[in-house]
């Protein structure tokens, strides 16, 4: 007989799984997606500049002149370096509280409006809903709250599962259908279960103080003092003395800190109170060449370019870097292409966990006769399962249709196209409430399979620059990498709704 | 022919089991709410008075606190489904969080 513990422990990994699930599977899928965000803003941008060596005090000056003679009076300026991931010299700034930015062509110095950093979509929608935290903070805590629910699902899926070893072992796909989903369920979630728990807990370490405040409110007056103690970032405050105050060369405060950090080794800088008396130019490394989030920095008055601070990994206190190598686990710069396939294919693992958990609830309640749920609830929870699972995977591929296709530049763009996310949402949501079940699953997915082989095929018509043989001939494994990731899941997906299609056509001769 | 409601063990550890299958909709509330707010506050509380007490530089004490108040939530949210009195769950956390309300926040404000 099964005790209460295991009882209790069931009724909530099915009933908090089903609930979370719908919000766990968009959240790991994105997530998934996410990973190769920079190589999907290189996909979706026909301007994307290919050389990215180019000599370091010629990007410094480029990027000062542009800052110099559009926001001379800006209280901050950043200069993101060009990467091998991301080949782009960036120059931010803030104005009247907001944050502004420009790519620019690190030869030429132009101003690129096409970029439009399609990839980041699935990163904001990832961890906010594409809300925009400062403003709405709703989406970063309802996620917040799934990854709590996630690692609830994970404890409580452990204990009810008495033949843990057992079970990964079993997989009888032929035996019944039910069994073949919860066999499926038991090894998707088991195998990768390290991958899960890492991946939910560290995205929770990212901005830990934020979702858990306590720490801070007890320690410190405010969270901007707590932040400025534990990114030891003092030097950045302090009122001006003076305005229009003649600054050290950036170029030559960079060459200095790269007879620190090494060569080419600088990533980004920030310019605290530019052209003021109290300037201050923090420099930090690059991070992907290790498992830290807290990059190490050097820190120079900007008139007098007096060093004032310089911080390696080492100086700083074991909780942060504890804490930054957790989050570096999850932010993911480091380790290459061939780290970033596994936490794809670890991130998929997980919302393939929670996409056949919610099937299974979906059969069992099915099946069962004695009407514990009313008909209607069992409808609306299958037409949310179908909207979550195939609905979220034609909003992903519906949103990259939108970036081959939308002619918007700038923040137009990325409205658009995250509507198109959005609407192809509602949509799903729609249609899984006004067809069957079963018809629904098929059809949404076959509209989702459609939607990803789309996916290389529209550059024929709209940029034949980018079109995949094209890029297969330039050796441009970058697009070429996303347009054949995209046939791939649409092969799968086809395979899946193949097999419920046929399935149901069984289903429905024997009876 | 009707049984008499002698409450041995057996028929308890039943009685217990069935309620754990087919819980009442006021008692998942009742936990629901307890598991998501009363075990945020019992989280809240416990990472205030963690951080107080570590024997750290103030920065250190917020992240070592923090980064396990996670594990503590759900640790808290197991035990409020696990347990099956509800009577104890409610009076043992408001014991535990007014205690590490006390430790967090109380003295030196």
């Amino acid at each position: 007989m099964k005790g209460a513990l295991t009882l209790s422990m069931a009724w909530l990994h099915t009933w908090s799984g089903l609930i979370f699930g719908w919000i766990l599977f968009p959240v790991f899928l994105t997530g998934a997606i996410a990973v190769f965000w920079a190589e999907i803003t290189c996909w979706a941008t026909p301007s994307m500049p290919r050389d990215v060596r180019v000599d370091r005090d010629r990007l410094t000056r480029v990027a000062t002149d542009y800052l110099e003679t559009h926001v001379p009076d800006a209280p901050m300026w950043r200069i993101n370096y060009p990467r091998a991931r991301e080949p782009l010299l960036r120059v931010i700034w803030s104005e009247r509280g907001a944050i502004q930015s420009r790519h620019l062509d690190p030869a030429t110095g132009a101003v690129l409006d096409d970029v439009a950093d399609s990839g980041k979509f699935f990163i904001r929608f990832h961890y906010a809903f594409n809300l925009d935290r400062a403003k709405n903070p709703i989406g970063f805590f309802i996620i917040g709250a799934a990854a709590i629910v996630m690692l609830v699902g994970c404890v409580s899926g452990i204990v009810i599962h008495k033949r843990l070893f057992k079970d990964f072992f079993t997989f009888r796909p032929h035996s019944s259908p039910q069994r073949a989903w919860l066999d499926g369920h038991n090894l998707i979630s088991v195998l990768p279960l390290p991958f899960h728990i890492m991946i939910t807990y560290t995205g929770l370490v990212l901005l830990c103080w934020q979702y858990m405040p306590a720490a801070v409110h007890a320690l410190y007056p405010d969270e901007a003092t707590y932040r400025t103690d534990v990114l030891q970032r003092a030097h950045a405050t302090g009122a001006a003395v003076e305005t229009h105050v003649g600054m050290q060369p950036l170029y030559s405060l960079v060459r200095k800190a790269e007879q620190h950090m090494g060569d080419g080794n600088v990533a980004y800088l920030y310019i605290f109170n530019p052209n003021r008396s109290n300037a201050v130019v923090e420099i930090s490394r690059r991070r992907d060449d290790r498992i830290a989030q807290q990059s190490d920095r050097i820190v120079f008055d900007g008139v007098s370019g007096q060093r004032l601070q310089q911080l390696d990994h080492v100086d700083r206190s074991y909780a942060l870097r504890t804490q930054s190598f957790a989050s570096a686990l999850h932010f993911m710069e480091f380790g290459g292409p061939l780290i970033r396939w596994l936490y794809v294919f670890g991130g998929l693992a997980g919302a393939a966990a929670i996409a056949t958990g919610l099937v299974l609830f979906e059969r069992k309640r099915a099946q069962r006769d004695d009407h514990q749920l009313a008909p209607f609830v069992l409808r609306l929870i299958a037409a949310l399962n179908i909207t979550a699972i195939a609905g979220t995977t034609m909003a992903c591929a519906a949103f990259l249709w939108g970036e081959r296709l939308l002619l918007a530049t700038g923040a137009e763009r990325t409205f658009w196209s995250a509507s198109v996310f959005f609407g192809t949402w509602a949509i799903s949501l729609l249609h899984a409430l006004a067809r069957p079940t079963s018809r629904g699953w098929v059809e949404q997915l076959s509209a989702a399979a459609l939607l990803c082989f789309g996916v290389p095929m529209l550059a024929f018509a709209t940029a034949p620059a980018l079109s995949l043989p094209h890029s297969l001939a330039q050796g441009d494994w970058v697009r070429a990498g996303v347009d054949l990731s995209a046939a791939a899941a649409g092969l799968l997906i086809a395979a899946s709704a193949r097999h419920l299609h046929r399935r149901e056509s069984l289903a429905r001769r024997g009876r | 022919m009707s049984k008499a409601p002698i409450a041995t063990p057996a028929r308890r550890a039943e009685k217990i089991t069935r309620r754990a299958r087919h819980p009442s909709a006021a008692e998942i509330a009742a936990r629901v709410l307890l598991a998501s707010c009363g075990g945020y506050l019992l989280t809240y509380s416990a990472t205030a008075a963690l951080a107080r007490v570590l024997a750290v530089a103030p920065a250190s004490a917020v992240l070592i606190s923090t980064n396990l108040s996670f594990a503590l939530y759900v640790a808290v949210v197991i035990w409020v489904f696990a347990d099956s009195n509800i009577k104890r769950i409610v009076l043992a956390m408001a014991a535990l969080a007014l205690c590490c309300l006390a430790i967090g926040f109380g003295g030196s404000v």
